[in-house]
């Protein structure tokens, strides 16, 4: 009858969404997405905004700033001693912490999320 | 149709799953794989709830693959599905990493309140809506609360992951919040507010009432603009709003169509006084206006024209989309052979009694009826008792496995001859049944 159908369609459908979310949610901590892409998009603009003109990134000693080399292997960062977080570093391009250039109004959120995602390959 | 079917289902999946894989294409996570878990379930459920607004708006390309009955069945599961989903989002973001205050705190911004709040009525809203009967809210009421509720949690929703969530900050995420909540608010006010409009400015009007027995009467509706009724086939229903003035109430209801599809001047419902509004259906009169919505379900003998031996269970008012089916077999002459077995309480509620017997005498279709009554009168020579397994055995003749069954009539009736026709073994593919009630 088209009760048991749907009951079976129903329950297919749950562990389509389940499995689904799973899924997502493994290859996203896993990092294989279009994470590849995201860095490469991170990596451009680390250099067209200026970032590698005061940050190494092969390396952890300072340019003008500190150098990023492992970054997000490290607990603190490196100027601020604050977590090494997502948002830490959003708060330090909009708000730096001391001498680094503001990018408040030249960097969008996107482009924030790019960056991060690069420094987080480091 | 089952193509229609199964593409709706799959892009009801697929429609559902979109900001998981947006989300997923976007951006990675430097976060734990319990809150990237909490994350994609709250996309999941954000989506079944936008959705259930299309799978509860009537819309003709969504139900009639399926029928109302499993569309709305539908939607009730996932209601529940997406509340479970939506009950473990903080529980795995506390767990992933977020911490327990997220919880128990108290100092949240205030769209975290906003997702509690939502969570909340949400289950205020799913207890409502399966314990309505055990409660006594009355239908009129719940439906109201549920009208109401249901955008309120969506726009609690949309702002709590708006402000909330992480991949909101994503322009495309942006993008896609703002399609999916406009559409759905949309379909939800074409579903309340505007179709009704467009239904009561081009109403029915009554044109014939008549008691068919006790309690019961038929009402017949005409386009009040003298146009053609729309198509249906034969056993589908139709929602009715009657206006009568005279202080009678004004209440959308549905009730199968019980007249034939053959022609296309007048349709009709034979109405049973059961309830509340169903006593005031004898006050009805000729010239009252009603907005009619139809045609609904997939309950008819027209969706299966290879099937030509088929037998009938009836009981009480359930006899009316069985009807509509004898009488559209009577106008187009079809060579359909027919067992219908009919149960009622007692002789005076037997309706379309004459009606029935002239069609079993002029032989289109080869109908054979036998009635059955559970308070027989002194004279009867018919059939006493409820219909079951023997009686569908005596009469529903020879091979009854290769035949097909219809069975309409009260809940526990259809139960209880769906577990005669299982322990007559007959598959499960050839009952087909209508329950009065979309609340089971
Ligand atoms: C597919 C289908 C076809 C039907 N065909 C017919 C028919 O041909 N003839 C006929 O007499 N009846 C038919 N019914 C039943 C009819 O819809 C109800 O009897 C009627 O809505 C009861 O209204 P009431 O206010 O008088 O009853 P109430 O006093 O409100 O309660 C009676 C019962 O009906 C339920 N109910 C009440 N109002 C509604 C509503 N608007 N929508 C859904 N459920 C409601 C209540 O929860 C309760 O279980 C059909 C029902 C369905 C689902
Ligand atoms: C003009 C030189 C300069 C440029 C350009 C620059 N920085 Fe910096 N950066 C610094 C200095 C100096 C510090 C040390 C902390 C401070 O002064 O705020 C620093 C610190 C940091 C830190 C560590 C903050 C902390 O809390 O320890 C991060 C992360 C960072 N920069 C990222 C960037 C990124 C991303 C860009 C490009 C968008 C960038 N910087 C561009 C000079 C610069």
């Amino acid at each position: 009858m088209r009760k048991t159908v749907l009951k079976h369609v129903t329950t297919s459908v749950m562990i389509i969404f389940v499995a689904a979310s799973i899924l997502f949610s493994a290859l996203r901590v896993m990092g294989i997405s279009e994470v590849q892409i995201s860095t490469k998009k991170g990596a451009m603009l680390f250099s067209k905004k200026g970032c590698s003109q005061c940050h190494y990134t092969d390396r952890q000693t300072s340019k003008i700033g500190p150098g990023f080399k492992d970054l997000f292997k490290r607990d603190n960062l490196p100027a601020s001693q604050r977590p090494v977080t997502e948002e830490n570093i959003r708060q330090q391009l909009i708000s730096p912490y001391n001498a680094m250039p503001s990018f408040k109004e030249s960097i969008t959120d996107d482009q924030i999320n790019y960056l991060i995602e690069y420094l987080n390959t480091l | 149709m089952q193509k229609k079917g199964t593409i709706l289902l799959i892009l009801y999946c697929l429609i559902a799953l979109l900001p998981s894989g947006v989300a997923y294409l976007s951006w990675v996570s430097t976060k734990s794989f319990m809150y990237e878990l909490g994350r994609n379930i709250a996309f999941v459920a954000l989506m079944i709830i936008a959705l259930q607004f299309f799978l509860a708006s009537r819309l003709h390309e969504i139900e009639s693959p399926f029928g109302f009955d499993v569309v709305i069945r539908f939607h009730r599961y996932m209601g529940i599905f997406a509340t479970v989903l939506l009950l473990c989002h903080p529980l795995l973001l506390a767990v992933g990493g977020h911490g327990w205050h997220l919880i128990y705190g108290l100092q949240l911004p205030w769209f975290i309140w906003f997702g509690k709040v939502a969570l909340l009525l949400l289950v205020v809203n799913i207890l409502l809506s399966l314990y309505q009967t055990t409660l006594s809210v009355k239908f009129e009421r719940w439906r109201l609360i549920h009208d109401i509720l249901g955008p309120t949690i969506l726009i609690l929703i949309f702002f709590h992951s708006w402000f909330a969530g992480n991949d909101l900050r994503l322009d495309i995420m942006k993008i896609l919040w703002i399609i999916i909540f406009g559409f759905t608010l949309a379909v939800y006010m074409f579903h309340r507010f505007i179709r009704p409009k467009l239904l009561k400015n081009n109403p029915y009007r009554v044109s014939d009432v008549k008691t068919e027995a006790d309690d019961v009467w038929t009402i017949k509706l005409k386009p009040a603009d003298g146009s053609s009724v729309f198509n249906y086939a034969p056993g589908q229903f139709q929602f009715i709003t009657f206006y009568r003035d005279r202080q009678l109430p004004v209440e959308e209801h549905h009730w199968t169509i019980s007249s034939s599809p053959a022609q296309k001047n007048y349709i009709s419902s034979t109405i049973k006084a059961l309830g509340d509004f169903t006593s005031t259906i004898g006050q009805t009169r000729v010239g009252d206006t009603a907005s009619v919505q139809g045609p609904f379900g997939r309950f008819s003998y027209l969706y299966h024209p290879e099937e030509k031996n088929l037998v009938f269970l009836a009981g009480g008012i359930g006899i009316t989309p069985l009807m509509s089916m004898l009488r559209h077999m009577r106008d187009t002459k079809s060579n359909h052979m027919v067992v219908l077995i009919y149960g009622n309480e007692d002789e005076h509620q037997i309706i379309f009694r004459e009606e029935l017997s002239q069609i079993e005498t002029e032989g289109y279709p080869k109908l054979n009826v036998f009635h059955v009554l559970h308070k027989p009168p002194a004279k009867w020579t018919g059939e006493t008792g409820y219909i079951d397994k023997e009686k569908i055995q005596k009469f529903g003749g020879e091979k009854l496995h290769e035949k097909i069954f219809y069975v309409c009539g009260p809940p526990p009736m259809v139960g209880s001859i769906i577990k005669s026709l299982k322990q007559l073994g007959v598959p499960d593919r050839q009952i087909r049944m209508e329950v009065f009630s979309f609340l089971d």
